[in-house]
């Protein structure tokens, strides 16, 4: 049992001085955060079909009305009924030092928001919307480098359902690998 | 025996935590913290399989150890997948590090790692769930179901160091 302690603390050390270079060597391959090249990459995928009626117009109501803090919330669908308050705060954050809203450039969109290159007077933004059936706001995102926030408020705004749904589609993504190494790679001990 | 019931109550918490922590928004507050215990567990998981390292890399040079060779490098791959995500996760923390006075300032880099990364410890994960089918079977059979099989024991003993 005494010679048991120290064994297992050598093979602790041994398990963590392996992990430095793995995390090391990690870290140097992964580019630094690019906030530009993202935007590139985001519009090259993107599919050049018409953007949805109304979204221009309505994406340049609300970048106006975050910018003067009055952000019309029967504009926005049920899912972002609660969109959060300290989210628009940091919309409003990145919008206020753009300056006026000069133009509103449709770029393309995926399946179902519409992107927009959005000109201010001092700089330019890459803004997302999908447009509810009902002509209301369903989503709405800017590209820029994300914060804490933004992920925390994210992942509040999903319903159970859909977590459990989705934490069941991770359920079935692993046992498929299992499957799929069991059986097609012939995996064994 | 008493390692093997061990092992598997210890398994199943980290494949069911393993779930939970592959969809952060099921709770990111879950998520962090069940990433931050999740750690110290697979450190006791890899001193509970570390007769099985030793066994391994002495006979990773054997004639005809292709499959040693080929689990070998899968569970190098695990390791590897595990230990970017972990690093990373506890890099990006928004909740569980800043609750406690920790705060990363390059989280956006780490966020890039950790998002990527999950997804092959994922695939790792799986394949290892696979590669050691034969002893989860075995454990369940014997520990579980009171029905042990000789198949079953025989990957429990090989896990166990003590079997090719």
């Amino acid at each position: 049992m005494v010679g048991k302690l120290p064994r297992t603390v050598w093979r602790i050390t041994l398990v963590l001085l392996a992990c430095a270079p793995v995390i090391a060597t990690s870290w140097m391959l992964t580019p630094p955060f690019n906030q530009a090249a993202n935007e590139r990459d985001l519009e090259q995928h993107l599919t050049k079909r018409p953007p949805t009626p109304g979204s221009e117009a309505t994406l340049r109501q609300a970048i106006g009305d975050m910018q003067h803090s009055k952000l019309d919330y029967a504009r926005l669908n049920k899912g972002l009924v609660n969109f959060p308050h300290n989210r628009l705060l940091r919309f409003q954050q990145v919008l206020i030092p753009l300056g006026p809203l000069q133009s509103l450039h449709y770029v393309g969109g995926t399946p179902r928001p519409d992107f927009y290159r959005v000109t201010f007077r001092n700089g330019s933004q890459l803004w997302g919307i999908y447009m509810g059936k009902n002509g209301r706001i369903e989503g709405l995102n800017v590209e820029k480098t994300p914060e804490p926030g933004d992920y925390i408020d994210g992942y509040a705004s999903f319903p159970a359902g859909v977590r459990l749904q989705r934490a069941a589609v991770q359920l079935a993504v692993l046992l498929g690998a299992a499957l799929f190494g069991r059986s097609a790679l012939r995996l064994r001990l | 025996m008493k390692r093997t019931r061990f092992l598997l109550i210890l398994d199943t918490i980290l494949f069911l935590s393993l779930v939970v922590l592959m969809e952060p928004r099921t709770s990111l507050t879950v998520h962090e913290w069940l990433g931050i215990a999740f750690i110290p567990l697979i450190v006791v998981h890899l001193l509970f399989a570390w007769q099985w390292i030793i066994t391994t890399l002495a006979r990773l040079g054997a004639k005809g150890a292709w499959r040693l060779r080929i689990n070998a490098v899968l569970n190098l791959a695990l390791f590897v997948t595990f230990v970017v995500s972990a690093f990373s996760g506890v890099m990006t923390s928004f909740i569980a590090l800043p609750g406690l006075g920790i705060m990363s300032a390059t989280f956006g880099r780490w966020t890039l790692l950790h998002n990527q990364w999950t997804v092959y410890f994922q695939v790792a994960a799986g394949l290892h769930i696979a590669m050691n089918w034969s002893w989860i079977v075995g454990a369940v059979r014997r520990h579980v179901l009171a029905r042990p099989s000789a198949r079953g024991d025989a990957a429990i003993a090989a896990v166990a160091g003590k079997a090719a």
